[in-house]
């Protein structure tokens, strides 16, 4: 008898559903139509701040001012200056040691590929290599005091472990090989390379035949260099160590976090008190500075605060898009209740009809609840379909993604709908307690 | 207290502010038995019918119906009360305009506890309306409307049947049909209390009183008692 009702209400009150049903669909088409987007780009925007997974970068000191673009060093090797990979296994020595989380030496250079000579950068690096910390080395364990480890310390360090997002198709080379590389996408589609391919580079004079094991995609410059494991790079170079910048991926806490009294002063102008505090922080330039007293020759640049504007921007706009997306629904309600409303008015006799013959006001709210939770979960599927469809064009033509909607999100939709029309029903269905079947009789 | 009548009422005053639409009533009605209300308009037979059935409460009085006081119910507890005693009957039929005749009496049904379709159409078969089950409303005639308006009040039994100027908005024909539905359920046993204008249907009923002011001015016992209604010609 519950559903029958509930058909011929509604369907013989099409008009007043039909205006439920388009507050609940528009309010929702809008919901899921941003949050796809939001939820794309949030996904985007950790693989985003993954690319930032390094948060320190190390660099050669020196004096002179060195020719880099794009992370490739142009400056001839003979006048260059080098961290010495050797040494970076002492990054497990300081202070905030277990706060690295990985880290990758990086030696690239222009080299000549082929009979051709065309020029490619050649980059070297440590795919997945184990370091171990001797013992008997010494490590900072407070700010003031140095001790020697009875056990040795062992990690892995490599682009796996700072760049996670890189991808190969193929195979990863052996650290150990000499004449193995990746090759980045965009240059082996250009060049014509394929997985097995022979690939001759000449540097000063030296060559190296190295056979193509995988493809790389990463999404930045890498996608046109050519990948080698660090001693091919360094052997082709010329030298027998060195690399010309090292990415650390450490974790640190944003400055917000440090003691109000040193958050925004310079180390230089700090106590020595308080440089003890700022030292024993987790902040970036903390380690920072602790990197590069570990490393001999090293100077340390924390890049975190690029990254972290970036993802403050992204968060930002994904909280925008929330809150547009909770004004929607909001206005959705409005909409649901102006309805409701009204149609609680129109049947204000009804209703005292049914409380006359013995309704109970939980009978009758039922009845309306039902009536526009049904309208809700229509409304919901549609919204979800309109969604859907709007976030791609939306994302195609705004932000140039490709906006894929999650399935989940059905569900989500459906729940966001029944939410709508029950804040939507709430208020006037209070009215219903108050609508007593008295005037009934007197035809009121 | 134990009192003898279906509805028994004591000093009955019902003021709505200032006016007072009942002002010390006391009657009595017995089982089966079928009484008139009649009055000038605002003499208070509405507020009487009001009360006695449960939609209204007196501002002072004692209202006994089956045995129970009514006087000092809650909403909730009046609207419990209503669903399994009393039988109502609109001058204004108050349909639902989406439910066909069937839906109608069925909602009452699903109110008081189940639906059953079966009972519903036999209920509507006994006031002649087999051929309307699935009619709205707008397609019935005003006397078919008000015979569904009986169907319904008598659906789940109830004790009493309150009916206000059943007839009011019927012509002479449907009147005659309807008064003849209501008689028969009279004879049947139902108690009923009813408010009309109608002198001659006045006859019909066992006893007769009049309000006038709110005050419960004469009472009648009609010695005819279940005569049939003249009909004209
Ligand atoms: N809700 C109300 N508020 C104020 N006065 C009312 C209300 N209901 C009825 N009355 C008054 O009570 C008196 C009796 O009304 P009613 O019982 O409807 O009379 P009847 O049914 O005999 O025509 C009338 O004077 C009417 O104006
Ligand atoms: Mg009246």
């Amino acid at each position: 008898m519950f559903l029958r009702l509930l058909k011929d209400a509604l369907w013989r009150r099409k008009g007043r559903a039909a205006i439920t049903l388009l507050c609940v669909v528009a309010g929702l088409t809008l919901a899921v139509a941003l949050l796809s987007i939001a939820a794309d780009v949030s996904e985007k925007m950790s693989r985003e701040l993954r690319s930032y997974g390094a948060n320190v970068a190390l660099i050669p000191q020196s004096e002179e001012v060195t020719l880099e673009i794009g992370g490739v060093n142009y400056t001839p090797p003979s006048e260059a200056h080098y961290i010495d990979e050797r040494e970076l296994v002492k990054v497990k020595t300081i202070f905030w040691r277990n706060n690295i989380l990985g880290l990758a030496p990086f030696l690239g250079s222009p080299v000549f590929l082929g009979p051709e000579r065309r020029l490619v950068v050649l980059t070297g690096t440590w795919f997945d290599k184990e370091l171990t910390l001797p013992v008997g080395a010494t490590i900072r364990s407070t700010f003031a005091e140095q001790i020697k480890i009875r056990e040795a310390i062992a990690f892995r360090a490599g682009v796996k472990s700072v760049a996670p997002w890189w991808k190969v198709t193929g195979q990863w080379p052996e650290e150990a090989s000499l004449d193995t590389a990746l090759v980045g996408a965009t240059l082996a589609r250009r060049e014509g390379l394929r997985l097995g391919d022979i690939l001759p580079l000449e540097y000063e004079g030296r060559r190296a035949q190295l056979r193509v094991v995988g493809l790389l995609t990463t999404g930045g410059l890498e996608d046109d260099q050519v990948i080698v494991p660090l001693p091919v790079a360094q052997r082709l170079l010329g030298l027998t160590y060195g690399v010309n910048r090292v990415m650390v991926s450490a974790t640190v806490l944003p400055k917000e976090k440090l003691a109000s009294d040193i958050r925004y002063k310079r180390p230089e102008d700090m106590t020595p008190k308080e440089y003890e505090k700022w030292y024993c922080s987790p902040v970036v330039e903390a380690v920072a500075k602790q990197l590069e007293e570990a490393i001999p020759g090293s100077q340390a640049q924390p890049i975190l605060q690029v990254a972290q504007a970036e993802g403050a921007f992204l968060l930002k706009l994904e909280w925008l898009m929330v809150l547009i997306t909770f004004f929607a629904l909001l206005a959705s309600s409005l909409g649901v209740m102006a309805t409701v409303n009204t149609t609680v008015l129109e049947r204000r006799k009804e209703i005292g009809l049914m409380k006359a013959l013995g309704a109970s006001n939980s009978q009758v709210a039922a009845l309306f609840l039902a009536e526009t939770g049904i309208i809700a979960l229509l409304g919901g599927s549609l919204g979800f379909g309109l969604g859907a469809f709007l976030a791609r064009i939306l994302g195609e033509g705004v932000f140039g993604l490709a906006i894929a909607t999650d399935l989940s999100l059905f569900l989500v939709a459906l729940l966001l709908a029944l939410a709508v029309s029950l804040v939507g029903s709430g208020l006037p269905l209070r009215q219903i307690s108050r609508l007593e079947p008295v005037g009934l009789l007197r035809g009121q | 207290m134990a009192s003898p009548g279906m509805v028994d009422v004591r000093g009955l005053t019902k003021r709505y502010g200032d006016t007072c639409a009942l002002e010390d009533v006391s009657l009595s009605v017995a089982p089966g038995e079928w009484l008139v209300v009649m009055g000038p308009s605002g003499s208070g037979k509405t507020t009487f019918l009001n009360i006695v059935g449960c939609l209204d409460q007196p501002t002072e009085g004692i209202v006994t119906v089956d045995g129970k006081d009514v006087s000092h119910l809650s909403p909730r507890e009046m609207g419990r009360f209503r669903r399994e005693t009393i039988g109502l009957i609109f001058q204004q039929f108050h349909l639902i305009p989406y439910l066909n005749s069937l839906e109608n009496v069925m909602l009452a049904q699903y109110f008081h506890s189940m639906a059953d379709e079966a009972e519903a159409r036999d209920a509507l078969v006994r006031v002649g309306l087999g051929d309307r089950l699935r009619h709205l409303p707008s397609q019935l005639s005003g006397g078919e409307q008000q015979r569904v308006c009986i169907a319904r009040a008598l659906i789940n039994s109830p004790k009493i049947l309150l009916a206000d100027e059943p007839s009011g908005n019927l012509d002479r024909r449907n009147e005659e049909m309807v008064m003849g539905l209501l008689s028969q359920r009279h004879r049947e046993g139902y108690t009923l209390i009813m408010v009309t204008h109608n002198p001659e249907i006045a006859q019909l009923a066992d006893r007769l009183v009049n309000f006038d002011h709110g005050h419960l001015v004469s009472e009648k016992r009609n010695h005819l008692g279940q005569a049939t209604l003249q009909r004209p010609g």
